[in-house]
């Protein structure tokens, strides 16, 4: 199937190409294909196009770009006369699709020294060498990620000490990993969890520690229909806060079901709380006169904030 | 022969005409030598002209503009000048450019162009698709809205005029980075040479100016998240003592913080670090959000601030 583009992009396909392709002896058809992930007749009809047709004034068989294509002999040759000696320049989205992934993968423990070195390259001829494009993803344990991993490739039961960030509380958890991937900068596991009896999401830095174990998965219970996201538990709690403009990042780190601009400058902002001491530590973190209320029942939840300075508290007395 | 076809074939044309010269040519001997455009008539030339000269620029083609030499004074001259829009080559080899495409399958660029990756792999000389990256772990990234732009106007050493929280800034970029799930803009402010950072989801509009208009410095720093070192306060030295969940929180976020290991049996620790504090307010709030599982341990006037200021909050004070 040919694909359909623009003539604007036809054309950049072509002259992306075919500077590869001028090679003394010819390129075989099938290689090339394979090279630059097009369809045999995309590419047929992009030579084609050059065929006879592009050129310069006077556009003399000596002043055109010249193309021989032996189908029997899977070869084309293509002489250029000096048009499109080079391929253009990537463009800026190009070059962030291309060195953003690879210093992402490089940051994930997952590269290699054949693509530092490619990367390293591409800036030598980019950015003078600089490396303008940097990344880094949350770090974790080089042990929990492979034993995570293995447990994942070789389908056994993982045993893992989970620190639940929402409750801050430390659990011993047994698990069936079912994905491990990368969002917003941090690693997770998608799983089934055997204490909790269902799928959860694990980050990765919050593994204290992880230990294969001999049993297998339940096959029964991967999911085939597996997608990136977050899925939060239903036991969550609206709470409606009333913030001090200067803690307006709250809503711009968090995930919130409405922000409002009060009439005194105040935001008021309606959020999903999946745990009371998820809370109490933002509210420690915002400011003491905050007011803090149960979205649903109205009721005022300041307690949360007394409780957690007074548990604090305890370790100074 | 299809009418998209025949416009490639004028873009090409287009592109080796003025490329295959050495002085300006004017619009109407591009007319002449273009044979798409010869049998127009001559507005409906400018106007096809004139969309093609944009579609060549959307392929990063600069194309030159000046006072043409053969044509009447002030008419206007084009030239492609190839050293401007040709690919200095890296001149990868095979395994290097395997190594990129696998990369390209491994991450997902939320928000970008997944056409992006081939087409820029297929100018650095291509090489399939791979097979390496079965059994990878995928890594999504968002990509926001005036990255790109942000990037081009980097690597081009282009003075960026955004607005950034409402108000307008003048931005000499140095690079950008990928942190803790956002993209960073470092660089430095115009005119005033202070170092800056911009988170690049926050900035609501973005221009850019002339290339080659300063000098990037060569290596960009880490944003520091670091809130208690922000400040005008005169910086003294904290120390905290951590239990093992927020040692590994804090070493997740901040690599480049310093623990000092305690010996076990000696309290309800298994690290401490020492903070560089400017701004004590942020140091208390920060410290607070672990809950129970740091203590802050001196100096001890410090220490008796942390605790009044905790007092306060559990008695219920307000203090505006």
């Amino acid at each position: 199937m040919a694909t359909r583009i623009s003539a604007a992009d036809r054309a950049e396909r072509i002259m992306s190409i075919v500077p590869w392709l001028v090679v003394p002896g010819g390129v075989s058809i099938a290689e090339t294909c394979e090279r630059f992930q097009i369809s045999p007749e995309d590419l047929r009809k992009d030579l084609d196009l050059l065929f006879y047709n592009v050129g310069v004034h006077p556009f003399t068989p000596d002043a055109l770009v010249d193309v021989f294509i032996d189908e029997e002999e899977d070869s084309i040759e293509v002489n250029l006369n000096d048009f499109f000696r080079r391929p253009l320049r990537l463009t800026p989205d190009e070059a962030l699709a291309i060195i953003g992934s690879a210093r992402v993968v490089l940051a994930s423990g997952q590269g290699t020294d054949v693509l530092a070195s490619a990367v390293a390259r591409i800036e030598d001829v980019l950015s003078a060498g600089a490396s303008v494009v940097g990344v880094e993803l949350a770090v974790i344990d080089p042990t929990v990620f492979r034993t995570v991993r293995g447990g994942l490739n070789d389908g056994k039961v993982v045993e893992i000490q989970y620190h639940s960030f929402a409750r801050d509380e430390v659990s011993t958890r047994r698990v069936e990993g079912q994905r491990l991937f990368s969002a917003e900068g941090r690693w997770y596991l998608r799983a089934w969890c055997l204490l909790a009896g269902g799928h959860r999401v694990f980050r990765l830095d919050r593994i204290l520690t992880a230990t294969i174990t001999d049993d297998p998965v339940d096959p029964e219970r991967i999911d085939t229909a597996i997608e990136d996201t977050f899925e939060f538990s239903d036991d969550s709690i609206p709470v409606r806060l009333l913030l001090r403009e200067d803690d307006s990042w709250v809503p711009a780190q968090y995930p919130t079901e409405s922000v409002e601009e009060l009439p005194d400058g105040r935001l008021e902002v309606l959020l999903d709380v999946s745990a009371l001491p998820w809370l109490a530590r933002l509210l420690l973190r915002v400011d003491p006169t905050t007011e803090v209320f149960d979205a649903n029942t109205g009721v005022s939840l300041a307690e949360v904030r007394r409780a957690a300075a007074s548990q604090i508290l305890t370790r100074y007395t | 022969m299809a009418a998209n076809d025949e416009r490639s074939i004028r873009l090409l044309n287009l592109v080796t005409a003025l490329q295959q010269t050495s002085r300006l040519l004017t619009a109407e001997e591009i007319r002449d030598r273009v044979p798409g455009y010869t049998a127009t008539e001559y507005e409906s030339f400018r106007r096809t002209f004139e969309r093609d000269k944009d579609d060549l620029r959307s392929l990063g083609i600069v194309i030159e503009v000046g006072e043409a030499l053969n044509g009447d004074p002030g008419t206007s001259g084009y030239r492609i000048r190839r050293d401007q829009h040709e690919l200095d080559d890296p001149e990868l080899n095979e395994a290097e450019l395997a190594s990129l495409v696998a990369a390209t399958q491994l991450v997902r660029l939320s928000g970008a162009d997944p056409a992006d990756s081939t087409d820029g792999m297929r100018k650095l000389g291509g090489f399939g698709t791979s097979a390496a990256t079965q059994g990878g772990s995928v890594v999504v990234v968002d990509v926001p809205e005036h990255l790109v732009a942000v990037l081009d106007a980097v690597l081009e050493q282009r003075v960026i005029s955004l607005t950034y929280r409402g108000r307008q800034r003048s931005v000499e970029g140095d690079g950008i980075r990928f942190q803790r799930g956002h993209w960073y803009l470092l660089g430095r402010e115009h005119p005033a040479a202070d170092d800056r950072t911009y988170r690049v989801d926050r900035i609501e509009a973005i221009s850019t100016g002339e290339p080659g208009a300063y000098e990037r410095r060569v290596e960009p720093r880490r944003v520091q998240m670091r809130p208690w070192e922000y400040g005008d306060g005169e910086r003294h030295e904290v120390t905290v003592l951590l239990d093992e969940v927020a040692a590994q929180t804090v070493a997740a976020e901040d690599p480049d913080l310093e623990f000092t290991l305690v010996e076990p049996g000696q309290g309800t620790g298994v690290a401490t670090m020492t903070l560089s504090v400017a701004d004590e307010l942020r140091l208390f709030r920060y410290l607070a959000a672990f809950l129970d599982r740091v203590e802050l341990i001196g100096p001890a006037d410090v220490r008796a601030r942390f605790v009044g200021w905790l007092e306060a909050i559990a008695d219920g004070e307000t203090h505006q």
